[in-house]
């Protein structure tokens, strides 16, 4: 459990942000450890998270871009996600969450409790973060966290952006507000590929979405299957 | 939801995951029946949900086609095909023609509203007299009863033209509960004030319900509540959330005035919250009791249209 005193990674390839969240970590009475450039380069999730578990933290802050200045070449939301199934309690920083949380932060997003804009970083959200984290590893997930399984209309697809993506309506969720996912989220390839194409739009599909949560930021997706086109609903009568 | 164990009926189901997490507080997994009164999102987003998720089984599904096409309702089209598919079956007609009996003989859920004659012309048709005809409109209006006594009056988006026609065919629509319809909002081809004091009158209930969200369209609006006291003095108005124009503000920290799930909960947003009706057989009984609502909106609901405005 995460008190004060707790040791905590502040992992980011740029040492002036990572001193920055290491001074609210110290104001949230917990002990930061610094992994940043002179730490690095990292080559992958698993080198980064031995280095961060021999130095005896019980849990990571982490920023997302870390590949800009050569400082590892995956993301902060697949070490946070790559922690969470590992058992170890992890909060994604970013201030890019506006950008990156369509598609890469996205991609991650079900294995990761905590995602924190880098300008709300405080000492006690910090720690609600933590909280939310540990309370989720240990089986307790929250009700804007809980899945539920769902109609997706998708309506479009792109690759304008840093990865193929999908523009889509939850309407269980919000029916006026469209949500854009990477399609690597979807696991069967016919699906990925059909929606790929851009053919037949719009096209439904299933999915378990945590329809609870307020923000599109915290909304993930996975599970994805086809739904019958709506003119196969005929009358019973 | 209405149950009477260990039947239970669902009428409408909000947005978002309210209505699952009510069932699912309540140890409910089994529907045996689901009234849609309308084809908005609003109201049959949480059905579209329960009717996804394979945890809760639904026997059966009331509702009346829409015509509209939407890709909203074509969404829902799509749900009802999947739930087909898992053995839910669909009446496509909810008119005054239907009464649904939960089982034990002693609730039963009787449908006022649309006629059938309405029904035939379609929410996009004209009534006989040349009005138009709306899918608020043509919401059905349902009325709880148990041990022969109206309990409950549940009224959908039901504007002029659809209030008129409840009226006509159903010359007594008295209930111990109104539901009121849209939300409080502007009742479509109505003046606000009329509508609210010709309802009242007729359902004659002592508790009115305003089911809104804090932030939602500013309802209810202030001359519906208004019309509402004055038809009676002695009515409890209960609203499930704290409107915004009751309170600037939302309390700190409000403890939930009962148990049941509440959709405002987290938020502090509630004003009564989920509203629990009792059945009893000598008295209609609800929570949170008059008193305890009455305090919490002393406390916390400075503008409160319900104390204010007569």
């Amino acid at each position: 459990m995460i008190t004060a005193g707790s040791k905590v990674a502040v992992v980011d390839d740029r040492q002036g942000q990572a001193e920055t969240a290491a001074g609210i970590a110290e104001e949230a009475e917990l002990v930061p450890s610094i992994f940043s450039e002179e730490a690095g380069p990292f080559d992958s999730t698993d080198q980064l998270l031995e280095r961060v578990g021999s130095a005896g933290c019980d849990a990571v802050i982490c920023d997302h871009r870390l590949w800009q200045t050569g400082f590892a070449p995956f993301t902060g939301a697949e070490f946070i996600a790559s922690l969470f199934r590992e058992r170890i309690p992890g909060v994604l920083l970013s201030t890019f969450s506006a950008i990156d949380g369509d598609t890469s932060i996205k991609l991650h997003r079900a294995a990761i409790p905590s995602l924190i804009d880098r300008s709300e970083l405080e000492p006690e959200r910090l720690l609600t973060a933590l909280e939310q984290c540990e309370s989720e590893l240990a089986g307790e997930v929250p009700p804007e966290r809980q899945l539920w399984r769902t109609l997706v209309r998708v309506e479009s697809t792109s690759s304008e952006s840093e990865m193929p993506v999908a523009d889509a309506i939850v309407h269980t969720w919000n029916p006026d507000h469209a949500v854009r996912f990477p399609l690597d989220l979807i696991e069967d390839p016919a699906i990925r590929d059909h929606l790929a194409s851009s053919r037949d739009m719009p096209t439904r599909l299933f999915a378990k979405v945590n329809v609870g949560c307020d923000s599109e930021s915290d909304l993930y997706l996975c599970d994805f299957e086809w739904a019958p086109r709506p003119e196969e609903f005929a009358l019973d009568s | 939801m209405v149950e009477d164990p260990p039947h239970v009926a669902v009428i409408d189901g909000g947005r978002g995951n309210s209505l699952l997490r009510f069932l699912a507080q309540q140890g409910i997994t089994q529907i045996d029946t689901v009234l849609v009164s309308h084809a908005d999102a609003d109201h049959f987003g949480g059905i579209s949900l329960l009717l996804s998720d394979p945890k809760f089984q639904v026997r059966r599904v009331l509702l009346n086609p829409d015509a509209r096409g939407t890709a909203l309702w074509q969404d829902f089209e799509s749900v009802m095909a999947d739930a087909k598919d898992r053995g839910v079956a669909f009446e496509l007609e909810l008119t005054d023609a239907k009464s649904v009996d939960l089982g034990s003989g002693v609730v039963r859920v009787e449908v006022l509203a649309p006629s059938q004659e309405l029904a035939m012309r379609t929410a996009h048709g004209r009534t006989p007299d040349g009005r138009k005809l709306t899918p608020n409109t043509m919401s059905a209006v349902v009325r709880v009863w148990s041990e022969d006594v109206p309990r409950i009056l549940i009224a959908g988006d039901i504007g002029q033209v659809g209030l008129d026609s409840l009226i006509s065919n159903n010359p007594d629509i008295r209930a111990d509960v109104l539901v009121f319809p849209h939300h409080g909002g502007r009742p479509e081809g109505a003046t606000p004030e009329k509508f609210a004091d010709t309802l009242t009158t007729a359902v004659a209930a002592k508790l009115v319900v305003f089911s809104i969200g804090r932030v939602n369209y500013r309802n209810p609006r202030p001359e519906i509540v208004s019309a509402v006291l004055n038809a009676s003095s002695e009515i409890h108005i209960a609203c499930t959330q704290l409107s915004e124009h009751c309170a600037d503000g939302l309390p700190e920290s409000a403890k939930s005035l009962h148990s049941a799930f509440s959709k405002g909960t987290a938020a502090n947003a509630c004003c009564a919250g989920s509203i629990e009706v009792h059945l009893e057989p000598e008295e209609t009984g609800y929570l949170p009791t008059r008193d305890a609502h009455l305090r919490f909106i002393d406390a916390n609901a400075p503008t409160a249209l319900c104390r204010h405005i007569v």
